[in-house]
Parts: C-alpha cells; structure tokens; sequence
C-alpha cells in the first residue's frame, strides 16, 4: 500500500516567500491572502527576515486614528496535504498599530504546523514593546474528510473551531507586562505529519527540571553514561537558562500548542531550531527550506 | 460653541438636581417610614431598593463551595519564576504586580464572554464551546472548569430553586441537562462539547438570579482578586491584615475599574490573551517542585 504521504525526496516541497516592499508593512497596508492546499500536496511558507511593521505617519491634529496595518491569511488543507508556515518574526515599531488573522481549514488527514512570534520591536533603538496595538489571532478548524466539495466550508454546524490563540496587546503598560522578555511566539500542530513533533515538544516540557527543586546528585554519585539525546538536552537546557527562554507545551484538542518566549529574539531562534533540527521532522517531511527561518 | 456649552452645563445642572432630589426624597421616605405612627408599633421594613442585593451577597461570600481556594491562577508558579534574591522588589511589590496582570489577563481573554452570557444566555453553550476553544492552558482550563461546574452544581441544588423563571434559568437547566447526557463530557479531543467554564455559567447564574451586570463583571473579577490574595496569604506573601488592605484599598477599586472599562466593548471575537506571560507562568506550574495549589 502507498504511503498516504509521498516520499519527498524526489519531489522537493515548494517554498514560497511572504515579501513585503521594502521588507515592511507601513500604516494601513491590507495584506489579505488565501491559499489552498490540494490532496497529497505540501507546502513551506516562510519569510527573508522579520516584517517590520511601521507606525503611521505623525500628523498634527487629526482626530480620526491611524488606520491600523493589517495582515490576513486564510488556508484550506485537504486530506493528505501539509503546510508548515513558519516566518520569521513580526517586528512592531513604536507606535504601530497592527493586526493579523489567520484562519487554517484543515480537512481530516490534513497537516498543519505553524510558528507564530513576535519582536519587541527595534531594540538597538531602544524600543521595547513600544506600539501602538498588536493584536493576533489563529484559528485552527476541523472540517469533515471530504468537507469542501459537499461544501461544507464555512458551514458552523459541519466545521468546528479546535483552537484559537489570540493575543490582544493595547494600553500604555504592555512593556511591564512583558517581564523583560523580548520576543514571544506560538507554535500549533495539527494531523499526522506533525505527530512526532508534538510528542517530542511535550516530552521535553515533561523532562523540563523542576522549578525550585534543589540538585541532590553529590559527589559520591556515579557519573553516568549520558545517552546522545541526554547530552543534546543538557546543553539545550544551558542555553535556555542564559538567553532567558520560557516554554510549554500541551496536547489540547486534537493539537499540539507550545508556547515560548525569551530575551532575545536570537535566544527564541537558537531554541526553536534546535528543537526542530533534534526532533528532524520537519527537515526531512519539508527540507531544508523549512528550517531556514532557524538558520 | 457657546450654546452647546451651555446646553451641557444645563443638562449637567438637570441631572444634579433630580440626584439632589431623589436623594431627599429618599431621606424623607426613610424618616417618614421610620417616625412611628403609634410608638408601640414596629418600624416597617425599608423600602426594597434601599437593601443589599441578596443574592449578590451570597454570591460573593468566599465561603461559596466553588473550590476557588484551590487555584492560585499562576501566583504560586509566578513566585517559584521570580525567587527572592537580593536586590530583588520585595515580595508585595511583586504580589501587587502579578494581581494587576493576572486581572487584566482575566478581562482581555473572559470578561467578553461573561458580557456575551448575560447578554444573551441562550447562547451559554456556544459561548462555553467558544471559550474553551480559546484555552490553550489545561492548567487554567482545569481552574476554570472546575469553578464552573461546581457552580452549576450549586445552581442545581440550591439556587435555581428560589430563581424564577428566566431565559438565563432555562438555559442554565438546559446545559446542566447537556452536561449529564453521556458522552456530552468527554475530554477526547475528537469530541468536544460541553466543558462548563466558569464565566459564561457565572454569568448565566448571575442574570437569573437578577444581579445587574455591572455587579456581576465587578464582583467575577473582584472574586478573583480575592482568590489570588487569599492564595497569597496561604503561600506567606502576606498577613491577613495586608491581605484585607489590598483588598480594601482604592488601588484594587481602581484597578478593576479600570480593565472592565478598558475591555467592556470587546467582542468575543476580539477577546484574548493581554498578558502572555501568564499563559507561560501558569502552563509552567505543573513544573514546580513542591505546589499547595492547583493552579
């Protein structure tokens, strides 16, 4: 029987990059873009470098507010097929104002992994969560094997919403709330491709050492013989702790959610990338174009 | 200009003097009502409206066997993440930091579906489903969906009884039904359905027992307040007596004044997390080595 997902290593997975003019979106730019993944297909969607997002121009006595920068993206994921979405980080200057949706329709069978994060904006500037408004939304649905062509998209009854991750980020104090972190993100798995990778970022939340536990492995312990994965683990934890990362992971309604946030948008790469690359998934399902927002 | 300047000048005048008057008039009722026509006869009962809200009192006692005094809503793994070292805020100033987050956390992502119960409480079981799409944290979903229960178990057994009948009340019977009928509760990913969070139920109870919404917004965040300074108290931030000043003080008022203003217009749809780091704390507290809370 043939695997239900073709072997990609006659077929490379096609890579498409968001670009924007000038690598940003400036006030009231309305990105909205719709994709559709046939059966058995796959795509890698990815970005050059962070979107900047700049803030409206300073104009004196207006009374209407500047018109927020928006970003929308819709996919439909038929059976078979995978999309692994995964741009570099969004880039708020101070002052914007910012809003991006994205929508995922996955059939039964369907694979979607995403990563979703977000800069403090331009820190060699000194800026530190210094916008406007950002606001971020991502659903994922569950659409019926088979749902599109009984037309059974954007029908309630037949779809049903798996998860939504919003993030609402508006008043004066977001720096504060923020805790000295200067990148978050989000990452979503969904369907068999991403299985393993699920597995793998829970496990390793539930192999996270305990917080405020004491170390009681003395000197009188054996020392002993670290396995590959044990190794990789130890020194992925160092990193963790010097560049201030955060994470959890969780399976929730048929998907996988981990969360993450750290200092330093370099730190938050370094650990996802390490993550993706121990994990391998992704590099052999998608190549290595999928990892190039880790490079 | 000048004539809509006085125009609101007036009507400000107007509305001054009708508090004014029903203010004496309310003084003279009390007087009349208490100056006994015989002085054997017992005084008669002041009007109604000058009472308490019974059911608001119940509802707001800390003794309401909702299990809250389990849930530190992300305090306890807060405090584990910020250990005290030197040179470090004091521990109240962190404490006054983390209840000002956790509650505009609470009102960016929940208050909106609260609003949207009352409003409309047939729509409590979409609401509910909507909510828990939107809960990526099974540490918070746990919290959440065990206040709620056990609230609608409360309602079942003691409240409802004394309620009339209201759209709130049927709805209310209606999802309790739903939530006994089998496999309407099961946790599968595959087949979700009623989870019984706690705001849209609270909301519900709080409409068909005639509670304002106002009153009932101000005390659902008011009542976390005190759970998460109760929790405080238990985990040796602070004394009793500190606890009751917080809870006292103008600063917590305004405080919660504050986020249901900033957050009483928005949607559902437009609901989410304000606070990301409290998703982090709290999906981290199952990584706390010693823990007297549940969340």
């Amino acid at each position: 029987m043939p695997s239900p997902f073709p072997s990609t290593t006659s077929i490379p997975v096609p890579l498409l990059f968001l670009l924007t003019y000038g690598g940003g979106l400036v006030s009231g730019d309305h990105i909205s873009l719709s994709i559709r993944l046939d059966p058995s297909t796959r795509l890698t969607i990815t970005t050059q470098g962070s979107t900047k997002i700049f803030r409206p121009p300073v104009t004196p006595s207006t009374t209407t507010s500047p018109p927020t920068t928006r970003q929308d993206l819709t996919v439909h994921i038929c059976p078979h097929a995978a999309l692994w979405l995964a741009p570099d980080p969004v880039q708020p200057f101070a002052g914007s104002l910012y809003a991006q949706t994205q929508i995922f329709h996955v059939e039964r069978g369907g694979s979607l992994g995403v990563v979703d994060w977000v800069s403090e904006g331009r820190k060699a500037r000194g800026e530190q969560w210094a916008f406007e408004k950002w606001r971020g939304r991502n659903e994922v649905w569950d659409v019926p094997f088979g749902g599109e062509e009984k037309g059974e998209v954007g029908n309630k009854k037949k779809m049903r919403m798996l998860v939504r991750d919003a993030v609402v980020l508006e008043g004066r104090d977001i720096g504060e709330r923020m805790d000295g972190k200067g990148v978050f993100g989000t990452v979503i798995l969904r369907g068999r491709l991403f299985e393993g990778l699920g597995w793998f970022f829970v496990e390793e939340f539930g192999a996270l050492p305990r917080i405020g536990g004491r170390d009681w492995g003395g000197a009188g312990e054996r020392v002993k013989e670290l396995t590959d994965r044990e190794r990789w683990r130890k020194e992925r934890l160092r990193r963790e702790k010097e560049d201030g990362v955060l994470w959890t992971a969780c399976f929730v309604r048929g998907c996988t959610v981990v969360k993450f946030a750290a200092e330093e948008v370099e730190g938050a790469r370094q650990w996802l990338g390490s993550m993706l690359r121990e994990e391998g998934s992704v590099g052999r399902e998608f190549g290595e174009g999928g990892l190039m927002f880790v490079r | 200009m000048t004539s809509s300047a006085d125009e609101s000048t007036l009507k400000d005048e107007i509305a001054r003097l009708e508090a004014e008057l029903s203010l004496v008039r309310s003084q003279l009722q009390l007087i009349s009502s208490s100056t006994p026509s015989e002085p054997d006869e017992p005084a008669p009962p002041p009007p109604k409206t000058l009472l308490p809200s019974h059911p608001l009192l119940l509802l707001s006692d800390s003794a309401l066997p909702l299990g809250s005094f389990a849930f530190s809503s992300g305090l306890e793994s807060y405090l584990a993440h910020h250990p005290n070292t030197p040179g470090n805020t004091l521990a109240a100033e962190r404490f006054h930091h983390f209840l000002s987050l956790t509650l505009t956390s609470l009102a960016t992502s929940t208050l909106p579906y609260l609003i949207a119960a009352y409003t409309k409480p047939p729509n409590l079981q979409d609401l509910d489903a909507e909510l828990d799409a939107c809960t990526l944290c099974p540490v918070a979903r746990r919290a959440s969906v065990a206040q709620g229960r056990a609230l609608l178990t409360l309602w079942d057994r003691a409240l409802g009884s004394e309620a009339g009948p209201s759209e709130a009340a049927t709805a209310l019977s209606n999802f309790s039904q739903a939530m006994k009928t089998p496999n309407s509760r099961l946790d599968d990913a595959e087949n979700i359905a009623l989870s019984g969070h706690f705001a849209p139920v609270w909301a519900a109870v709080t409409c068909a027992l005639g509670i304002s919404l106002h009153s009932s917004a101000y005390t659902f965040l008011f009542s976390h307040a005190k759970a998460v300074v109760s929790a405080a108290v238990r985990a040796s931030v602070m004394g009793p007596y500190k606890a009751q000043e917080v809870l006292a003080s103008g600063w917590l008022r305004g405080k919660i004044e504050g986020v249901m203003g900033a957050n009483w217009e928005r949607k559902v749809e437009e609901a989410g997390q304000g606070v990301v780091m409290c998703d982090l704390w709290i999906g981290r507290h199952e990584l706390l080595y010693s823990r007297i809370f549940n969340s």
